[in-house]
């Protein structure tokens, strides 16, 4: 089993530039290209600990990120790539990093469907794991870190993948997207964090990736089975608390924020209600991250670290 | 006035104030009050009217609640045929 | 002219021979094409889709599921068009991929479809605007020159779309706009109408492979040219099973329908790319002197617009074809003297946005 740090500095940036380098992220494979250097650093830096491919495996997702033309160079442009063709308009180059995080989501969100695919962040600790889905803004990606920080395993900061009729996560992970404040509010929180390249001015802000396979577990493959579904609520004027919460409405709420729960119809359904029946569901309501973190290090039945 | 069930559906009920129902038709997920649940499993495949509904459901009701049932009902009634799940003939 | 997506929509088996990396091309061929769900249906019915790898039918399954998800809806959708048509007297008539997929059709089998596109009378067509306003559906279009267009030199009314179900209606009143060159007397494809659910209808299977013809050589864009010959293709193979003088009338309907220049395209392309059976000499009869003449120019340009979308499968001068192509069409979509307007029109309101121009 060949890791990506056990490549070369050379090889590895052959394999980038030639669009060779397949890795393994949780049941997928991608093959990545690219020609710009923040790219190559980012990758170097957050996805050190990842697998290569053998060569002649099947690859998922085949994408790049490209600087292509003498146009393209002097606007300080680059483009992403699926397939060989561009699903989205050009991009500042200074953002690629972030584009090729947001591509790489991309694949994921909309072009299979073996899962329930939740959109929540998801975390582990022994063979317990918490969904914590969460519209923009509400702070489940800066939770995430936090977590992946005091101990806890990251699943994933984006899919939350469900096996069909279970409550089972299938891991995927991948690095944590942190924007704006969110970012110093990691770095004050922790030293240990590691960081991909700045992308400065994009849509969102200022995005910057943190490694996520911090834990011992995180390459492991075997899916975790969910107990606890926590709807996280970044607010300043709200006190904060922990506070159970129905499971109907839990059940509705998080098949709003799902990719494909409608698609899967029946189906879907039926994974929904498997999954809600088997987790405890809570508001979390927070400002101060290390009390959020003690909050859900105390959730009942999940083990202590 | 008659009504009559228009779905094919699956319901979550966890015993609280509201459950989650499926229907297969328009592939849409609602959130019914359990007390609208309770009356869109009335219909099973039968044409009912208000009358037929109350008569089905107040064997199990004290006779105080059977008006207030009376006068919720027609609302009910409303937000199921608009939901589509229910139809008026 | 082969490609690897060609071979195995033809011969589905052939797949169990790819390795891993021809296999990761087939299916990103099939993807920009948009026949992957049709490639996946066709592996099932060859029976080699459980000789898969997970890993790979997993990919098909999610295009399989799109396909089911879209049919369904649509059937939940038209039930209500049909409704609000009905409230007016009209039926419900579909075309091109919402009719293959809710007669249950071959060349319905994994078709994607992103709208739905629907027929009414040309004299009924301000009633049923109405009439689906009334039943929920909106008309979007903010921008009046655009409206403007629509209504006066389109053959359709601006998309209609339901916020509720997120889906979009094309109603149109006829299959080319008045401004073509090909004059389309729409009131005869009425005449030959097919049932296929209570109140739902399409048009008869000639008109179908007619209409589809003419939508595809009148297009500018090839984006899914591969895909709707693909239809052409599965329409003409499944059709003449159906109804054995499929073949008979086909050539005096599109001379009636003054399409015949279309169906000329039909019949050479879907035979040159995926050798469809066609009667001997009905090309030709299609034909007249100077399409027979002008072919070869018209087949180095076709033949590349036949290929997936996808950088693997261009062949050298691909971009200079389709950018003919793409000008071909406007001039058969419109005389000159109203394309150039159009295309004026088109190029102000990108660079100065969507402001309403005509009444400014």
């Amino acid at each position: 089993m060949q890791l990506l740090d056990h490549l070369s500095a050379h090889d590895f940036n052959q394999r980038l530039v030639r669009g060779e380098l397949a890795l393994h992220v949780g049941p997928y494979i991608y093959q990545i290209q690219s020609n710009l250097p923040a790219v190559a650093a980012g990758i170097e830096t957050l996805y050190a600990n990842f697998r290569l491919a053998a060569p002649g495996e099947f690859v998922d997702y085949n994408i790049a990120i490209l600087r292509s033309g003498l146009g393209q160079w002097l606007r300080g442009e680059a483009q992403f790539l699926f397939d060989g063709k561009s699903p989205f308009d050009t991009i500042p180059a200074g953002q690629a990093y972030a584009f090729l995080e947001w591509g790489m989501n991309w694949c994921v969100s909309l072009q299979t469907n073996e899962y329930l695919k939740l959109h929540a962040a998801a975390i582990s600790r022994g063979n317990t794991a918490i969904i914590m889905p969460g519209v923009p803004g509400a702070g489940k990606s800066t939770l995430c870190a936090a977590l992946g920080l005091s101990g806890w395993r990251i699943l994933s900061d984006e899919h939350a993948m469900i096996l069909p009729n279970s409550a089972e996560v299938v891991p995927l992970c991948r690095p944590v997207s942190l924007k704006n404040e969110s970012i110093a509010a990691i770095k004050s929180f922790s030293s240990n964090a590691r960081f991909g390249p700045v992308s400065k001015k994009t849509h969102k802000g200022i995005v910057v990736h943190m490694k996520a396979d911090m834990h011992e577990d995180s390459h492991d493959m075997k899916s975790v089975r969910a107990r606890a579904m926590v709807f996280p609520k970044y607010s300043r004027e709200e006190p904060q608390q922990l506070s159970p919460r129905q499971r109907t409405d839990s059940f509705v709420l998080a098949a709003y924020h799902s990719f494909n729960y409608s698609l899967l119809c029946e189906a879907g359904f039926e994974t929904m209600k498997s999954l809600i029946d088997n987790v405890d569901c809570y508001d979390l309501i927070y400002h101060d991250l290390e009390w959020a973190v003690e909050a859900i290090n105390d959730l009942p039945g999940v083990q202590a670290a | 006035m008659r009504w009559r069930n228009n779905s094919v559906g699956r319901y979550y009920d966890s015993n609280e104030s509201t459950v989650v129902y499926f229907d297969s038709r328009s592939g849409d997920t609602h959130l019914l009050s359990d007390f609208a649940a309770h009356v869109m499993r009335q219909f099973g495949d039968q044409l009912l009217t208000i009358e037929d509904l109350v008569n089905q459901m107040s064997p199990s009701l004290e006779s105080a609640d059977i008006s207030d049932l009376k006068d919720a009902i027609p609302d009910i009634l409303e937000e199921l045929v608009a939901l589509d799940i229910l139809q008026r003939e | 002219m082969d490609f690897l997506l060609k071979q195995v929509l033809l011969e589905p088996r052939r797949i169990l021979n790819l390795d891993n990396d021809k296999i990761a091309q087939l299916l990103s061929q099939a993807r920009s094409s948009r026949l992957l769900a049709s490639l996946a249906l066709d592996l099932k019915v060859a029976g080699v889709d459980n000789n898969l790898p997970p890993a790979i039918s997993r990919h098909f399954q999610s295009a399989l599921l799109i396909h089911e998800k879209q049919k369904r809806d649509l059937a939940y959708d038209c039930e209500k068009i049909a409704m609000a048509l009905d409230s007016i007297g009209e039926k419900l008539v579909l075309l091109k991929g919402a009719a293959y997929l809710l007669a249950e059709l071959p060349v319905g089998r994994g078709r994607l479809i992103t709208d739905i596109d629907i027929i009414v009378p040309h004299q009924k067509i301000d009633e049923a605007e109405k009439a689906l306003i009334k039943f929920g559906w909106e008309s979007g279009y903010v921008n009046s020159y655009d409206d403007h267009y629509y209504r006066n030199w389109g053959h359709e009314i601006p998309p209609l779309t339901n916020a509720k179900r997120g889906t979009t209606l094309d109603v149109h009143h006829n299959i080319l706009p008045p401004t073509a060159k090909s004059k389309v007397n729409a009131g005869l494809l009425f005449d030959n109408l097919i049932e296929i659910k209570p109140g739902i209808f399409t048009l008869s299977w000639q008109d179908m492979v007619i209409h589809s013809a003419a939508h595809l050589f009148h297009e500018g864009e090839f984006h899914h040219g591969l895909r709707d010959l693909w239809d052409l293709d599965r329409m003409l193979r499944d059709f003449p099973t159906r109804d054995t003088h499929f073949w008979d009338g086909l050539i005096a309907r599109a001379r009636a329908l003054d399409l015949l220049n279309s169906l000329f395209h039909c019949l050479n392309y879907t035979q040159q790319v995926f050798g469809t059976p066609l009667p001997s000499g009905i090309i030709e009869d299609a034909g007249n002197r100077s399409k027979l003449l002008r072919k070869p120019v018209m087949d180095f340009l076709f033949l590349r617009a036949f290929r997936p979308d996808h950088p693997q499968c261009k062949l050298p001068f691909t971009d200079f074809a389709l950018y003919v192509l793409y000008v071909r069409s406007h001039y058969l979509r419109m005389p000159l003297y109203l394309l150039l307007p159009h295309l004026v029109r088109k190029a102000w309101m990108r660079r100065f946005g969507d402001d309403d121009i005509l009444s400014a």
